[in-house]
């Protein structure tokens, strides 16, 4: 008792000399606390009141107030930690420091003694660089350690508390993202690959957190998806490790993308075998230029869709030995960015380019449709055919889906027939029935607008001349009704060509075997529903059912109820061998209302939007923000169907829909393109890289833009969205000196 | 000619044809009238056949003479020939059908010459007769004989056209290929068919005469449709039936064979 009276006083006087009314605030205090603590914590308790008081007098006096009855809970055993941790934060951060004394005893109620012991000795070495990041790994202890718990493994707990270890000594804070990452980097492995993962992404510390915790994150991944290459991929990290880290965490971040895209359209077994040979491959690129391995890993699922995997690997190899010094020439050559690159992936099947049957397929559709029609060229294959304008019939400039010239020019042949059904059954027919569902559509909206807002009257007065108006309408006019026509244009692009491939196959015995060809062809390619973001997965479903004939299962098992309902729409109205333009127009209205339907009428609606690539040079943060993607994407099993169709509600009138998973998919493009404006086509050209002495394929993309005459919007838009440009275009015009003309001076 | 010869060339048996609009009622109302018919349409659409309909239903020997460059009035009208020591008269095919109260088919009569076509005039107009220069004769038409031409406008060039004094003394009907419901009815009763196949014909037939003028002078006639018809009665595949009836015939360009051959492959 007396060791405590002459800790209590000289604490007290310590305090005292700072603040009188915390040093009062602490004696009236410390009796309770004698109940509670040992004399070595009173004197840390009193010392950790005594540093807050420094910065905040209320908050110390408070603090002491408060009292240390929590503490009762805490072993004796961990107190000691307790306040060793309290006293390093207490040195970066006050507030956090009290923040963890307060929250620590209902944290450490739930671990056992030994794995608390260890986290607050790496809260710990955490704290002596960054306070906010040791209460951040703190707080995810609870969740972390139940999660290990259920390994019922030691070996996996020690290797997890090892791992988080090793990050608190070397990198600071980034063990918190590294601890809480955990539960989704071991999810579903089994104890010896989560060891394994552990064990592994331990070792790559010496490369620095940053590059260590993307191991942790794309490993997990790939041990879920191919176990069997996870020796042969950690390999192959150590080789494109010699090359740098800005090398090795693009290296690594790129790893899961290719392996789900490898797994699309073959079997397991087919796709680890592929992913094998790829690694070697890449790890023989690797041993001489890590930047060029990138580009051809990242190449190889795209090129092993057209090739196969021997003339994949002799074009790798021809890179290889080409003998070209320069880095940029090579990376280009890997990337398959040049036309020599790609002529040199696909000798022996090169593709089938529209030029060469141009003239017949022009042919073809006048034949079926009796009209003269323009074949041009589009920039990439797309999934469906674009909606046109009924004089023009938009082909991809070259078809290379099959590896097969006579199986390309069927895909052509399909999207051909497409667009000649587009005339052939009336898709651009005006008036008539049109203005029965011009008068039904605008109807429909009127009651709800009556409904909901109590629109004023000139808004009435303008609904019904709208109707008494409506004659001779095209699809267009009536899409112009719905209140988010982006929406209602996406919806009836998609129905539309549904309805199309149903009335070919209906009027065209022979061309089903095309159409069943493109659409197997189209159905091996779907991504899994799961991995979508939420703002593709409507399209997807919607595609599915109209398009592909069915829903696959995958979105029949996580988006039952949506999928029943637009499978009803599309035999309710497109299921009949004669359905026109406008029962597409009805049915759209009835997809949009069902989408309307299901979200909510409050402002807590969350944009979902689409993750982008992230900057390869910036790990550490990439690597945290990539962890709170994750969080935030986590594996969903059955989704709400608010979330799905909030992504069609954007309120903004800019941009096109096509940028949801358009006609044009640009999915292998690094930069967002320039959306399309309505009726504009985006056409692709090669341009002379004049250092690679290569064309880049592709490379310029112009769009063809209708502008009224007078109309300055498009010039003003142009300098807006190049003024950072402008200035440098400008100077080298200026540069630029007639070669034949010299300045005469008198 | 004999009676004996003119026999042969009665149509005993009914040909089949299906009258697409009022042309048979045409036809019958011409005849009774005395009047001159010329059949315009393109080729293999049944203008041949509905004659010799016509020629049944009026019952009437049907004397059929098909029109070409070399052909000379002599040929038609007839000529004196040696027959051992003696020299005889033979009448030709129009001498024939005007002597014997027929119906007179010259088929495709714009390829006839022009000074041939000019032997006919006399007989289509009021005067009904034929007169016979080499003889000294001239020959009255009976009330049951009758003049058809055909030609097909899509034919037409200045080198090869029918004058206007000779097209105004006929009446014309016109033809076409049949609307598709009654093509696929004939194609199937001709070529011994069922009506699903018969339908597709008819769709590829459609479907290749919106080619005419991309290359094609014509299109897919009905006769080719009968064709392809008959050769998959007898069990050739129905793509290669189509293929050797519908497109080789029609033209020679390779890239509108191949446009034709998908048009084929889109229907069957």
């Amino acid at each position: 008792m007396e060791t405590y009276r002459t800790q209590i006083l000289e604490s007290s006087t310590a305090i005292a000399s700072i603040s009188l009314r915390t040093a009062l605030e602490f004696l009236r205090a410390a009796p309770a606390a004698v109940q509670v603590l040992q004399p070595a914590e009173l004197r840390a308790w009193a010392d950790m009141g005594r540093r807050l008081a420094m910065s905040d007098y209320e908050s110390a006096a408070s603090f002491f107030a408060a009292g240390v009855e929590p503490l009762r809970d805490v072993t004796e055993e961990l107190r000691p930690a307790l306040f060793a941790l309290c006293a390093r934060q207490i040195v970066l951060s006050t507030s956090v420091a009290r923040e963890t004394f307060e929250s620590l005893p209902g944290i450490l109620k739930e671990i056992d003694v030994e794995t608390s012991r260890a986290i607050l000795d790496i809260a710990t070495e955490i704290a002596r660089r960054s306070a906010k990041h040791s209460t951040e790994f703190i707080n995810s202890s609870v969740a972390v350690s139940r999660f290990l718990r259920e390994f019922e493994s030691a070996p996996v707990t020690e290797a997890a508390l090892a791992l988080a270890t090793a990050f608190a000594t070397r990198a600071g804070g980034i063990a918190a993202d590294a601890w809480s990452s955990l539960p989704a980097s071991l999810n579903t492995l089994n104890a010896a690959d989560a060891t394994r993962l552990l064990t592994r992404t331990n070792d790559f510390l010496e490369r620095g957190g940053g590059a260590a915790l993307q191991v942790l994150l794309s490993g997990g991944e790939i041990l879920r998806r191919a176990p069997e290459i996870f020796d042969d991929w950690i390999d192959l990290l150590w080789v494109v490790a010699a090359h740098g880290n800005a090398s090795l965490i693009a290296f690594v971040r790129s790893s899961p993308r290719f392996l789900r895209l490898l797994n699309e359209g073959s079997s397991r077994s087919d796709a680890v075998e592929l992913s094998r040979r790829v690694l070697a491959l890449t790890k023989e690129i690797a041993a001489v230029d890590g930047e060029a391995a990138l580009a051809c890993f990242r190449s190889s699922s795209r090129a092993l869709r057209s090739v196969s995997i021997e003339q994949f690997e002799a074009w790798a190899r021809r890179g290889l030995s080409s003998g070209r010094t320069d880095t940029r020439a090579r990376r280009s050559y890997f990337s398959l960015e040049t036309r020599g690159s790609y002529e040199a992936l696909h000798s022996g099947s090169a593709g089938l380019a529209l030029d060469s049957i141009q003239h017949l397929l022009r042919l073809y559709v006048e034949a079926l449709t009796g009209r003269e029609v323009d074949v041009a060229p589009l920039a990439a294959v797309p999934d469906e055919a674009r909606i046109g304008d009924g004089r023009t019939i938009h082909l991809p400039s070259l078809v290379n889906e099959f590896g097969d010239e006579e199986l390309d020019f069927r895909l052509y042949k399909v999207l051909a027939a497409h667009g000649a059904g587009q005339i052939e059954f009336g898709t651009y027919e005006r008036g008539g029935i049109l203005d029965a569902a011009h008068a039904a559509i605008s109807q429909s909206f009127d009651v709800d607008v009556r409904d909901a807002f109590a629109a004023p009257d000139e808004m009435l007065v303008e609904q019904a001349q709208k109707h008494s108006d409506a004659k001779n309408t095209d699809y267009r006019e009536v899409l112009r009704l719905f209140p988010l026509a982006q929406l209602a244009r996406r919806i009836f692009g998609t129905l539309e060509n549904g309805r199309i491939d149903r009335r070919l196959r209906h009027a065209y015995r022979g061309l089903r075997r095309d159409l069943d060809l493109i659409r197997d062809h189209l159905s091996r390619r779907r991504p899994q529903i799961i991995e979508l973001p939420a703002l593709l997965v409507p399209f997807e479903l919607l595609f599915q059912v109209t398009i592909l004939g069915g829903a696959r299962d995958d979105a029949r098992q996580y988006y039952g109820q949506i999928v029943s309902e637009l499978e009803t729409i599309v035999s309710d109205y497109l299921g009949n061998a004669e359905a026109t333009v406008a029962d597409t127009l009805i049915a759209t209205g009835r997809v949009y209302d069902l989408f309307q339907s299901v979200v909510p009428a409050d402002d807590s609606i969350q944009q979902v939007e689409v993750p982008e690539e992230q900057s390869e040079e910036n790990d550490e943060s990439a690597a945290t923000d990539r962890l709170k993607q994750q969080h935030a994407q986590s594996m969903p099993q059955r989704r709400d169907a608010r979330e799905l169709f909030n992504a069609w509600n954007d309120p903004s009138p800019d941009g096109e829909p096509d940028e949801l998973a358009g006609a044009e998919a640009w999915s292998e493009s690094e930069s967002p393109e320039q959306v399309l404006a309505e009726g504009e086509v985006a056409y692709n050209y090669d341009e002379w890289d004049r250092e690679l002495t290569d064309h880049r394929l592709g490379w310029c993309r112009v769009i063809e833009k209708r502008v009224k005459q007078g109309d300055r919007a498009f010039v003003d838009d142009t300098k807006e969205r190049h003024k950072g440009v402008i200035s440098s275009i400008r100077y080298q015009f200026q540069l630029m000196k007639p070669e034949n003309l010299t300045r005469v001076t008198n | 000619m004999v009676e004996s010869a003119i026999q042969d060339y009665r149509v005993t048996a009914e040909p089949y044809y299906l009258p697409v609009a009022r042309e048979v009622e045409l036809f019958e109302a011409a005849h009774s009238a005395r009047l001159p018919v010329i059949l315009k349409g393109p080729t293999g659409c049944g203008k041949t056949r509905f004659v010799e309909h016509m020629a049944w239903r009026l019952e009437r020997p049907l004397i059929t003479v098909a029109c070409h460059e070399d052909l000379s009035s002599t040929d038609l009208v007839g000529r004196f020939l040696l027959e051992g020591e003696e020299t005889i008269w033979h009448d030709g095919p129009l001498t024939s059908a005007v002597r014997n109260g027929a119906i007179c088919y010259l088929d495709e009569v714009v390829e006839a010459r022009k000074d041939t076509v000019v032997i006919i005039h006399p007989l289509t107009d009021h005067r009904r007769r034929l007169p016979i220069e080499k003889r000294g004769t001239i020959l009255e038409a009976p009330a049951d004989f009758m003049l058809v031409v055909s030609y097909n406008p899509g034919y037409q060039s200045i080198l090869k056209d029918l004058k206007q004094s000779t097209r105004q003394r006929f009446v014309a009907i016109e033809f076409d290929y049949p609307p598709p419901e009654m093509e696929a009815e004939i194609v199937s009763r001709e070529g011994g068919v069922d009506e699903g196949t018969a339908r597709d014909l008819v769709l590829i037939g459609q479907k290749v005469r919106n080619l005419r003028g991309h290359g094609l002078e014509e299109g897919v006639s009905t006769r080719l449709l009968i064709y392809a018809a008959q050769l998959i009665a007898l069990g050739i595949p129905p793509v290669d039936a189509a293929e050797v009836a519908m497109c080789s015939p029609i033209t020679d360009d390779r890239e509108l064979q191949r446009s034709i051959r998908e048009i084929i492959t889109t229907v069957i």
